[in-house]
């Protein structure tokens, strides 16, 4: 029997339902399987985000995304609540404006969000006043203690806050915790979802949590790999290359002057892309394309950190 | 929840204990609860502090107020949703917090 022609089979996915929906008054028709937020974005609502991530599975943490949906009880997270058919949606109702404006005063009196982007837009739109909830607490040189019982109430003159040293305990990427709006992100690349390694998890509870490593080991000393790929998600600048940090404090950071050239890293075979910010002819920083059929925005600590033989001079 | 209390109770500091269970329940998770609970904890300890004069607490319920709406419309779980549940009741239906004591 001679051996019939071979095909190869085209790849062509299962057929996708469209599902419709109102979002503010208009008809919208999305896949099945989009979040609100997709349908959303797709009738040209722009939604504010800060624990979404593009390669991370939805954590529901910070609820600035909320929306109404017509039957609910309650607000609903736009970022990862699935469409369903006829559902109603609306994203600029009192109630909607009130709990955006009230998570972004909540953030803003007690995180650092001087270097998240959009927030300054954000506060304008909803017209939030971070500071009405008194003069911010100082900073506080304990907050990695974590003392089983009753926290310590004092006498509601000040906002209590993140407000921390920074953790500069290595050559290669800071943290900055008073930055840190525990949108689990970080947590969640450096875990399952990407990398695997487990360094670092959400220490305590309540307003007392913390990102730490085990036992809140400096970095070189935890399980970390220096992968970089929680810098690469985190939405606030709380985790930044060294190279960024020391710049801002010299106030010579500047990403008007900065070009960004995404290029193929050379270390080895796997393919990952990197995409390298350059000012002054100095690379300052690495990140990683997230629609990359390869790493997602993920890298290695080669692909990371390793761009320094590049520019000795 | 029904808490029978006399009238002879302050009030201002069960609802304090109240506040701070709720802090210390809090896990920590989402936004409105994990801060909204602190906030929550400083205005009613302003309240409790302060000499009250009537009236004086107006700035202090707004923000409770609006503090609360938050908790309860964009917490994650119930028990965000229902930490401001005593306060709420107790200045809506009891008139606390705002006489002099
Ligand atoms: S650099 Fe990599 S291994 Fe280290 S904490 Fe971040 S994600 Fe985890
Ligand atoms: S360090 Fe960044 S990514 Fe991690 S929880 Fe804080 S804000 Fe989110
Ligand atoms: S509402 Fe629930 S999930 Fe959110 S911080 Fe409070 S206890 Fe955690
Ligand atoms: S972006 Fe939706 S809950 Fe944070």
């Amino acid at each position: 029997m001679t051996a019939t022609h071979e095909r190869t089979p085209v790849e062509m996915g299962m057929p996708v339902r469209l599902v419709t929906l109102s979002v503010d008054g208009q008809e919208v028709s999305v896949p099945e399987g989009s979040t609100l937020l997709d349908a959303c974005t797709a009738v040209g609502e722009d939604i504010p985000t800060l624990c979404y991530g593009d390669t991370l599975t939805p954590k529901n943490a910070c609820r600035v995304c909320m929306v109404e949906v017509e039957g609910s009880r309650v607000l609903v997270p736009s970022c990862s609540r699935k469409v369903t058919e006829n559902v109603v949606v609306r994203t600029d109702t009192e109630r909607v404006r009130h709990s955006r404006r009230l998570v972004l005063e909540l953030l803003g009196s007690s995180v650092d969000l001087s270097t998240t982007p959009h927030v300054e837009e954000w506060m304008a739109e909803y017209a939030a006043d971070p500071g009405r909830f008194g003069p911010p607490a100082p900073e506080d040189l304990h907050r990695d203690v974590h003392e089983p019982g009753e926290h310590h109430a004092g006498d509601g003159s000040v906002a209590e806050t993140m407000e921390q040293p920074d953790k500069v305990d290595n050559d290669l990427y800071v943290r900055d915790y008073s930055k840190c709006i525990l949108c689990y992100k970080c947590v969640d690349a450096c875990g399952t979802q990407w990398q695997n390694t487990f360094a670092i998890q959400v220490a305590g509870r309540g307003f007392e949590s913390q990102i730490s490593t085990e036992f809140n080991v400096e970095l070189p000393e935890s399980a970390c790999v220096y992968c970089g790929n929680c810098i690469e998600v985190c939405p606030t600048g709380a985790l930044s290359f060294k190279s960024e940090y020391d710049m801002r404090a010299e106030g010579t950071w500047n990403e008007d002057e900065q070009t960004q050239t995404t290029t193929l890293c050379t270390f080895c075979g796997v393919g990952c892309n990197l995409t390298l910010h350059v000012q002054d002819n100095t690379i300052v920083k690495v990140s990683s394309p997230h629609d990359h059929s390869v790493g997602h925005g993920n890298l290695c600590i080669k692909g990371r950190f390793g761009f320094q033989h590049v520019q000795n001079r | 929840m029904i808490l029978a209390l006399d009238d002879t109770v302050d009030l201002t500091r069960i609802l304090l204990r109240i506040a701070g269970f709720f802090r210390d329940e809090s896990c920590g998770q989402c936004v409105p609860c994990r801060v909204g609970t602190v906030r929550q904890e400083e205005a009613l300890l302003r309240i409790a502090h302060n000499g009250r004069s009537p009236g004086s607490n107006a700035g202090d319920i707004l923000l409770l107020r609006d503090v609360g709406q938050v908790m309860k419309d964009a917490s994650i779980c119930g028990l965000g949703q229902a930490a401001w549940n005593a306060v709420e009741s107790a200045i809506d239906r009891l008139g606390a917090l705002e006489e002099t004591r």
